[in-house]
């Protein structure tokens, strides 16, 4: 911050407040007046050439008599860049700074109070309204984190069951059949068997949300070894459909789940294909 | 969350006595409130080495022996004048006069730090002397919470990167270029280099110079903080040579608060 402090003078005359300002254009006023009477003055004995050269003088020495006027004026005393001056102990002390934000507090307001307000019938007695709604999304929130921590690992697929006891035919293991048996494993056939049956599902997965909430979910299937989900269109869920919002966020979890399942397998069948591929180079030769 | 409360609504027709008032009475409720929040860390009348201990129940099911702490809060400014009983446009943590709040102070010839425990006891005497001492410091009269608290309040760590950086140094330095370029009569071309910065990754594409942007925001400053640089670095192409000394300097100050920002 020393370094800035000695280039901020460049930036002192954008400083000069309401007082300087005004300051600055009396005295613009008071010069502009004593060359109009110098001009009068002179007008006879005053060739155009030499009125010409007077003028860009008095040009000149009116800009520079503002910029000195203005510069007397301006200051950097204001508290924030004080505050960025203390900063330099505290990182010395205590690290980087990027945690210390209120972003997160001034976000929270939006999603707790005007998003909130947004959904309610906006009655006067909105509060009964207003603060379910925060929890439900915090709910739904917290179950979304569950589920994608949960199918990191394959083998808790039993533990999404216990989540989510009514989707458990849904979110029942998922193994293909190169999954059961590991002799006869093909990373071309695994790919592609994971995607058949993603996108088999998916078309399920589709019909059920679209008949219960009228809502357009569009994902792309299978492009490549991505998949994903994207909603194109959502209407404003009020609060006397809650339940069938919560269906909705229910299917589209456990469809999230399917897919961070086979991103994850996915991601599993590349990194055994890379380890078989580098397994096979001979180490040995080919530096001579 | 403590409490979500309602701003009111800013009426210019009624006399200034009242909103002051007002103001007053919302300070000394926000102590009351602060005062009761912060009750187990205030100091005890005789404190032993069990005091400031209490059972706190942990995430696994069992009681834990803690003792709170104070360690950290964010707030704007305003804010912290209000918390700390202050003037507005004064230091938190150093007994600063307001005219040297720009000047750049070497860590050894600092100002001293602010005394909590002799403000409260000038607070308590409720004398003209003592009134006038607190006035000369910038200081309101009055209880306050932090003055009760064992720790020492600026000390403690009080960064917050979207007010005081991102909607407060950035936007200054957004503000003094643009002016900086108006009165050396580049802003054409500063505007058309501004609106020239391409959608690149995640920046979303310019469709109004900055004069025509009303209120940024803080996401708004921190996507601009990335390509600020690349703007303004273009300034010495359009000047004439003498004008290109003073751009270097504005291109260099430019640089280096930027930099401290990305490093913070």
């Amino acid at each position: 911050m020393h370094r800035f402090h000695t280039f901020e003078v460049v930036f002192l005359l954008e400083q000069a407040g309401k007082k300087g300002k005004a300051k600055a254009n009396a005295l613009r006023t008071a010069l502009v007046k004593k060359r109009k009477v110098e001009e009068e003055t002179n007008a006879e004995t005053w060739t155009p050439s030499k009125k010409g050269c007077k003028m860009n003088a008095w040009r000149d020495d009116i800009s520079h008599e503002i910029d000195a006027s203005k510069e007397l004026d301006a200051d950097f005393n204001f508290p924030k860049i004080h505050l960025v001056s203390d900063w330099v102990e505290q990182i010395c002390r205590y690290g980087a700074l990027q945690q210390y934000s209120a972003e997160g507090h001034e976000q929270a307001h939006k999603t707790n109070l005007t998003d909130s307000w947004n959904a309610c019938n906006h009655n006067l007695n909105y509060l009964p309204e207003v603060i379910p709604f925060q929890r439900r999304i915090l709910y739904f929130e917290i179950r979304e984190l569950n589920l994608q921590a949960l199918a990191q690992r394959r083998e808790n697929s039993a533990a999404v069951c216990k989540v989510l006891p009514s989707g458990a035919d849904l979110a029942a293991p998922w193994a293909p059949s190169h999954m059961r048996s590991p002799n006869s494993w093909s990373p071309k056939t695994a790919v592609m068997e994971s995607i058949l049956t993603l996108g088999s599902k998916t078309s399920e997965q589709y019909l059920t949300i679209h008949k219960t909430q009228r809502t357009v979910w569009q994902y792309t299937a299978a492009r490549g070894s991505e998949t994903s989900i994207r909603v194109v269109t959502r209407r404003k869920y009020r609060m006397n459909n809650c339940t069938q919002w919560s269906s909705v966020f229910t299917n589209v979890l456990l469809f999230k789940l399917r897919v961070s399942m086979v991103n994850s397998y996915l991601r599993c069948v590349d990194a055994q294909e890379a380890r078989a591929g580098l397994e096979g180079i001979d180490r040995t030769s080919g530096y001579g | 969350m403590v409490t979500l409360l309602p701003i009111p609504i800013k009426n210019l027709n009624i006399p200034q006595k009242r909103p002051d008032e007002q103001q007053q009475t919302n300070c000394e409720v926000l102590h009351e409130v602060l005062r009761r929040v912060l009750q187990p860390l205030t100091l005890k009348l005789n404190p032993s080495d069990k005091s400031g201990y209490y059972n706190v129940l942990c995430e696994h099911g069992n009681f834990r022996r803690c003792k709170p702490v104070l360690a950290a809060w964010l707030a704007d400014c305003p804010e912290y004048s209000d918390l700390h009983r202050l003037e507005r446009h004064v230091c938190f943590s150093y007994e600063s006069p307001k005219n040297e709040l720009g000047d750049d102070v070497p860590s050894d010839k600092q100002h001293p730090r602010w005394g909590q425990n002799q403000y409260r006891r000038l607070s308590d005497a409720n004398t003209k002397s003592a009134d006038a001492e607190l006035s000369s410091c910038h200081v309101h009269r009055g209880f306050n919470v932090f003055q009760h608290i064992p720790c020492i309040m600026s000390d403690l760590p009080k960064a917050d990167l979207l007010h005081t950086m991102q909607i407060g140094m950035l936007d200054h330095l957004q503000k003094s270029i643009f002016h900086f370029m108006k009165t050396h009569e580049q802003l054409n071309k500063y505007n058309a280099i501004w609106l020239s910065v391409p959608a690149y990754d995640d920046l979303t594409p310019k469709n109004k110079s900055y004069e025509q942007v009303s209120q940024w925001n803080g996401k708004e400053m921190k996507e601009m903080s990335r390509y600020l640089f690349g703007v303004v670095i273009q300034f010495p192409l359009g000047g004439s040579p003498a004008q290109r000394p003073i751009f270097n300097r504005a291109i260099d100050c430019t640089r280096v608060l930027l930099e401290f920002y990305m490093y913070t």
